[in-house]
């Protein structure tokens, strides 16, 4: 068997868009979840960003407003398995961006009572959850940056609605 | 779904080069899509932001106590000439006057007593707090502890204290405590104050004089120090006029604690009780308590 063969076989695997299919919803669903709080209460969400101390104040509201909505739409797409690989190129890019304002806070040594990543009461249980699990936020981060780069590279979304727009054209 | 022998199409023998590639261009056109559907939101709602926000945030930060460490701020974050950033000096009286920062408040941490934080109310709401202090001293850091157990908020410490403002070329204001010689005081037009201790002054003292002891561990009586800033009188400071191994006299002490407090024309007489006994004035046993 040629190499290229192999690895075609490899990338094209029946097996990818299965495990995509977890993936993508682990991902989607944490993404949806951690949208709707700060689309309900962006002014909350401006504070959190805020504490980063990344962005000058003047911006912050932008952020706020936009970050929220392109979380949730990409998501939903997610999910769905709509444009699968453009909505994991928006979440891969998203998550580079969580994990260098979280390791800008923790370099600079900003004391912030949350990531921002969720409401309150998600940040609480969050907390809960990472004390008893041992892991820190970056690599939750960094675990859910992998699975969207799987995704990205190996489904095709065939488990989601691209799957069937592909089969209705055909 | 393919089986372990079914046979693969065309597009499967192949690498995704051409999906790889336009799904950058998917995710421009679902940033763009999700971006025009929050502004869209963000007008039509009633609670929206305003997209540009024009003051700084009143940062949230945890009670120091629980997180173990105290919020800091580098210079470099500040911006030269901000309306809405405070500085504090938590310094005593005399490092705050001989440089500060432009319009530093006056906020010294003594060991047993808080500073009145009463100037704190009339700050505009979102305004930063920036404290310095001594680090030898840890003052700065209890400053920031006191104010964020006050429950305010915004409040930090700056990073490197004064030496990292001068470090970064911004600006510092220095005031030359006056001085004055024995033989220009005229006792009837200047107000004396005598910054020697109780017992000192209980011995003998300039006729009318108020006792303010210089303490580093107390401010100034609040109705003694009322006194003095109504008067209009010139505020004279003695001390004994004895230096202690070239360390500041007490009555620089005290002079710099009033200027710093808002009272006017203070200014130190040199050399003290010495200086005004060898000048052939007289001195007269002190009253004691209010005078």
């Amino acid at each position: 068997m040629k190499p290229e063969s192999f690895i075609c076989r490899f990338w094209n695997h029946w097996s990818h868009p299965v495990v995509g299919l977890h993936f993508r919803l682990v991902v989607g669903i944490v993404f949806v979840l951690a949208a709707i709080p700060k689309i309900v209460d962006p002014s909350s969400f401006a504070w959190s960003i805020a504490l980063y101390q990344m962005l000058h104040y003047r911006h912050v509201h932008l952020l706020a407003v936009i970050l929220p909505w392109v979380e949730l739409v990409a998501g939903v797409f997610l999910i769905l398995g709509f444009r699968t690989r453009g909505s994991a190129v928006v979440v891969c890019g998203m998550l580079v961006m969580f994990i260098v304002a979280i390791a800008f806070a923790i370099i600079n040594k900003i004391e912030m009572s949350g990531c921002g990543c969720f409401s309150q009461e998600g940040a609480k249980a969050l907390e809960a959850h990472r004390s008893e699990m041992g892991t820190s936020l970056l690599f939750r981060d960094l675990a859910m940056l992998v699975m969207t780069g799987y995704v990205w590279l190996f489904d095709t979304g065939r488990l989601g609605l691209d799957g069937v727009i592909k089969r209705l054209r055909k | 779904m393919k089986r372990k022998g079914e046979t693969m199409s065309v597009n499967e023998r192949r690498f995704p080069f051409r999906e790889l590639a336009l799904s950058w261009v998917w995710a421009l056109l679902i940033f763009l899509f999700s971006a025009s559907v929050a502004l869209a939101f963000n007008s039509l709602r009633s609670n929206g932001l305003p997209l540009f926000r024009r003051a700084p945030f009143d940062l949230y930060t945890d009670c120091p106590e629980l997180s173990g460490e105290l919020p800091v701020i580098s210079v470099a974050k500040l911006p030269v000439g901000a309306s809405k950033v405070v500085y504090m000096d938590a310094r005593m009286a005399l490092p705050h006057i001989m440089e500060r920062i432009p319009g530093a408040l006056f906020m010294p941490m003594y060991p047993i007593d808080l500073p009145d934080f009463s100037p704190l109310k009339t700050l505009p709401k979102g305004t930063w707090i920036v404290v310095y202090g001594s680090d030898k001293l840890s003052s700065n850091k209890r400053l920031v502890t006191a104010l964020m157990g006050q429950t305010v908020r915004g409040v930090y410490l700056l990073e490197g204290g004064l030496g990292a403002w001068k470090a970064a070329g911004r600006p510092t204001v220095k005031t030359r405590i006056p001085m004055a010689k024995v033989a220009d005081i005229h006792p009837g037009e200047v107000l004396f104050v005598d910054a020697r201790d109780e017992d000192a002054a209980l011995r003998e003292q300039i006729s009318g004089a108020l006792n303010v002891p210089f303490d580093t561990t107390l401010p100034p009586e609040a109705k003694t120090l009322e006194k003095l800033k109504l008067s209009a009188l010139q505020i004279i400071v003695y001390d004994g006029g004895e230096s202690k191994n070239g360390s500041p006299s007490l009555a620089l002490g005290v002079a710099a604690d009033l200027m710093a407090r808002g009272c006017a024309k203070v200014a130190v007489m040199e050399g003290g009780v010495i200086a005004w006994k060898a000048a052939g004035k007289t001195l007269v046993p002190g009253k004691g308590g209010d005078q």
